[in-house]
């Protein structure tokens, strides 16, 4: 089975629509035509390996055909925040982050860690609140792992 | 007065690896930007290692269009090591494909009878668009066989999907009689014969993680890639082309994700795009200031 295979699953309930990526996005992948634009789209990333420029160019694509659907989004991991500022179109202003993983890392023990930040305990719209202390195996500090100048852009 | 390397450098490296190099280092010029400006116009664009502190992409890629062919970031950790790989690049820009030593990319590009290698390695050869899903699950594999390439390993996977796609749709595949590329949907599938098929390798040595892919057309315009990288670096952010080809960010996305690049072209023969990213975690790849090598050789 390619686990890399894009795919969405999709879950509707009265008031939204749950939509939840699978795989790498990629040229070979497509984006699902939302049923109904009055709602509220939840979409679910925890499972999105990675995404090529292609993907990044379908996703503006979709993006700019569903500019008045608002879309909310949680579990987003790595790979799809470090392309939300440095991207033009990734992020637009009918969307809200619920939630999104930090890469943390520490060198003593080359671990890394992924904590997920949740939209008013760590975050607001004006940006991070404050950073936990992340710790490895061995109980030493890890540190933030990626730009932070650069990665929590998008929020503001 | 213009300084070489070795009269500058000399003592960054142990005594075992200076003596196989010393009389290469006496060869290669240095020149430190911006504090020895004034020296550029007498360095020999072809034996000169531009050296600055905290470069942009955009200040590297401006002195490469000039003609120089290796540009090093002071401040990284790898310094020493990147500044050995483009004194010896400068000395035989063929070292990438030709060299024995551990430090070159000749390791990994197999020439019949002469694979040498020691370190962990990957290798797949692609003669068609769709060998890609294969690339992208073995490499995966291959990553996460290692806890320090698994950790950087979402950087990786971008990088050998880029390189992948590049090397078949910007290769001698993708262009008429006059050279000039003929737009095809990145979705179509395309097949190569197998003598003209794209070659992908990685390694992972005690510090870093190497990538890099091969194609055997040689069509790299070192000028058009470097007007591209000054337009994509001009500003903060960048937009996908629109429509069913390129996209014209990808190779963008490649330098970012890794602490150096390296682009290769024998005119006629070959292009190699390679990157090499530390193994210590995401930022140190991911921050700002890279090294960049861009060399181009007729023959």
């Amino acid at each position: 089975m390619n686990t890399n295979a894009f795919s969405v699953d999709i879950n509707e309930t009265p008031t939204e629509t749950k939509l939840t990526f699978h795989g790498s996005l990629s040229e070979s992948g497509a984006l699902p035509t939302i049923p109904n634009k009055d709602k509220t789209i939840v979409i679910d990333m925890l499972d999105i390996k990675y995404i090529n420029s292609y993907g990044i160019k379908l996703w503006c694509q979709w993006v700019s055909q569903n500019t008045t659907t608002k879309l909310i989004f949680q579990n987003c991991p790595f790979v799809f925040v470090k392309h939300l500022s440095a991207i033009r179109g990734m992020w637009t202003e009918n969307m809200q982050m619920k939630s999104f993983f930090v890469p943390f890392y520490s060198e003593a023990s080359q671990e890394r860690k992924d904590v997920l930040l949740v939209d008013g305990t760590h975050f607001t719209k004006s940006g991070v609140k404050e950073f936990q202390q992340v710790f490895d195996s061995k109980g030493i500090e890890m540190e933030l792992d990626v730009n932070a100048n650069t990665y929590f852009e998008f929020l503001k | 007065m213009i300084r070489t390397v070795h009269d500058v450098y000399g003592s960054l490296w142990d005594d075992e690896v200076l003596f196989s190099v010393k009389k290469i280092l006496k060869t290669i010029y240095v020149v430190h930007l911006p504090e020895e400006e004034n020296l550029l116009a007498e360095a020999p664009l072809y034996s000169t290692v531009i050296v600055l502190k905290n470069p942009t992409i955009l200040l590297e890629a401006t002195i490469l269009a000039k003609g120089f062919r290796h540009c090093i970031s002071k401040d990284r950790e790898d310094f020493a090591f990147e500044l050995l790989m483009a004194s010896l690049m400068c000395y035989s820009p063929t070292i990438l494909t030709k060299n024995k030593l551990p430090f070159s990319f000749a390791n990994f590009i197999k020439e019949k009878g002469e694979a040498t290698v020691e370190s962990p390695t990957f290798y797949l050869s692609g003669s068609s668009t769709q060998d890609k899903k294969k690339l992208i699950e073995d490499f995966s594999e291959f990553l996460n066989s290692d806890h320090r390439t698994k950790i950087i390993r979402e950087l990786a996977v971008e990088i050998a999907d880029e390189l992948f796609s590049n090397a078949f749709f910007h290769s001698g595949a993708t262009r008429n009689q006059a050279g000039e590329l003929t737009t095809m949907k990145r979705g179509d599938d395309m097949f190569l014969s197998v003598e003209k098929e794209i070659n992908f390798f990685a390694t992972i040595d005690q510090n870093s993680l190497t990538i890099g892919c091969e194609d055997p057309f040689g069509t790299l315009d070192r000028t058009q890639l470097l007007n591209h990288l000054l337009r994509s670096y001009s500003t903060d952010s960048v937009s996908p082309e629109l429509g069913t080809g390129g996209t014209s960010i990808g190779i963008k996305m490649v330098i970012d994700n890794a602490a150096s690049t390296y682009f290769y072209c024998e005119k006629g023969k070959r292009t190699i795009v390679a990157c090499t990213l530390l193994l210590k975690g995401l930022y140190q790849n991911l921050k700002l200031t890279k090294h960049l090598h861009i060399i181009s050789v007729d023959n």
